[in-house]
């Protein structure tokens, strides 16, 4: 198969959706089409093209000429040095607080951000830094797709709940060592703290002779039915079939 | 299978036999992408049995696309009954959405470079500046596909579990 595009006045079409290479894959036939993300835009506006409108290309070579095509977004080396620019800013501003910052162009206007923390770090600090990047980016015309944070791995109130379902009744301490396994710089405290938050809203009771916790049909309810050896069910039975023999 | 990689990408930097230097560095290129595509693999086994067996060229698709239905479902719920708010709701989704698109994007251009190294031989790899290309694929950009994709499922399993999805 020949490598290159039999399209009608191709080299206007390549420059106007800012192709810089494209290829023909003998192995499937895909055309596959190389375009910088620092030309691809949300939105089409002069300078860029939209992901919009390479999709539509790509639906029209599918329709007018039978071409399946396979869109690469490369990367750019502009938007390689924005996010070093932007890190080293945000460095910078809070380095007390900030260790790395992991800037994801998709395309030139939206980007996920990771920010990892030293170590444990104030909600309001935490607020002024997202302000401080979003100020930046926003006067960039950059949306933030996600901001992350590398803190404290905590479980989640879900996991929390599973851990109950599993081993109920159960006392607090053997919560807490459930959790832990997962969650290293787990603190025996903010598990109380959690549980206290999901008798209040009915998930589970807690027996006051026995100091233990036990599920509710309202938390029995709203943990998630997976098809898996994961599934709170199964955990369950395997855990209590543990205990009996 | 990255140390492979390397390994094979430092013996292409060197070998001063111009057919030798290509066959060593189109290999790295697909061992770095088999590494990133063998973590995916994992994580989307551990994400839901069934999604392990995925083809390569499906699976951007799936992390674009298939991981919000599931997750969407299993958070409307939590939030119906209380135990999760609003933004917890849409937190989580855009985390998800952006670490999937993100992994996408890197296993659809590594695949493109795999394909084009294993089954399009007439394209021959370049050296420049000490960097190995094939076409506009650069090896020093491959090298970090397998700890970036290592990265990402980190991610997605941590979203994953906070969703209460395994």
């Amino acid at each position: 198969m020949s490598n290159s595009l039999v399209i009608p006045d191709f080299d206007a079409v390549k420059t106007e959706y800012f192709i810089h290479d494209y290829i023909v894959r003998s192995s499937d036939g895909y055309v596959v089409l190389y375009v910088r993300k620092d030309k691809v835009s949300e939105r089409a506006q002069k300078g860029f093209v939209s992901l919009k409108q390479l999709k539509n290309f790509q639906s029209k070579l599918k329709r007018e000429y039978g071409i399946d095509s396979e869109l690469i977004l490369s990367d750019s080396e502009n938007l390689s040095k924005m996010s070093a620019g932007i890190e080293i800013l945000i460095k910078t501003n809070f380095y007390e607080a900030v260790e790395g910052v992991d800037i994801y162009f998709f395309h030139s206007q939206k980007v996920s951000v990771m920010i990892k923390l030293s170590g444990a770090t104030s909600l309001s600090k935490k607020e002024s830094i997202e302000t401080f990047l979003k100020t930046i980016l926003t006067s960039a015309k950059i949306e933030i797709q996600a901001l992350q944070w590398d803190d404290i791995d905590l479980p989640s109130l879900i996991e929390v709940l599973t851990a109950t379902k599993k081993l109920q009744p159960v006392k607090l301490e053997k919560v807490y060592a459930c959790l832990r396994k997962d969650h290293p710089l787990l603190q025996e405290n903010w598990v109380n703290k959690q549980l206290d938050k999901l008798i209040k809203k009915r998930f589970i009771v807690r027996e006051k002779s026995t100091e233990t916790y036990a599920m509710t049909a309202r938390g029995l309810n709203v943990l998630p039915q997976i098809a898996s050896r994961n599934n709170s069910d199964i955990v369950r039975a395997l855990d209590l079939g543990r205990r009996k023999w | 299978m990255q140390y492979v990689g390397s390994e094979l990408e430092r013996l292409a930097l060197i070998d001063l036999d111009p057919n030798h230097a290509d066959s060593l560095g189109r290999s790295a290129f697909n061992r770095y992408y088999y590494a990133a595509f063998l973590i995916t693999r994992e994580t989307l086994g551990f994400m839901r049995s069934n999604w392990k067996g995925t083809a390569h060229a499906e699976i951007p698709n799936l992390l674009e696309k298939g991981l919000r239905k599931p997750a969407q479902a299993a958070l409307r719920k939590q939030v119906k009954s209380g135990l999760l708010g609003n933004g917890d709701e849409s937190r989580l989704l855009g985390d998800l959405n952006a670490t999937g698109n993100e992994l996408a994007q890197l296993l659809r251009s590594a695949y493109d470079a795999r394909i084009l190294a294993d089954y399009e031989p007439e394209i021959k790899t370049n050296q420049s500046g000490g960097i190995i290309f094939l076409r506009s694929h650069k090896l020093t950009t491959a090298s970090k596909w397998p700890a970036r994709a290592e990265r990402l499922c980190a991610k997605l399993r941590r979203i994953w579990k906070e969703v209460g999805l395994v």
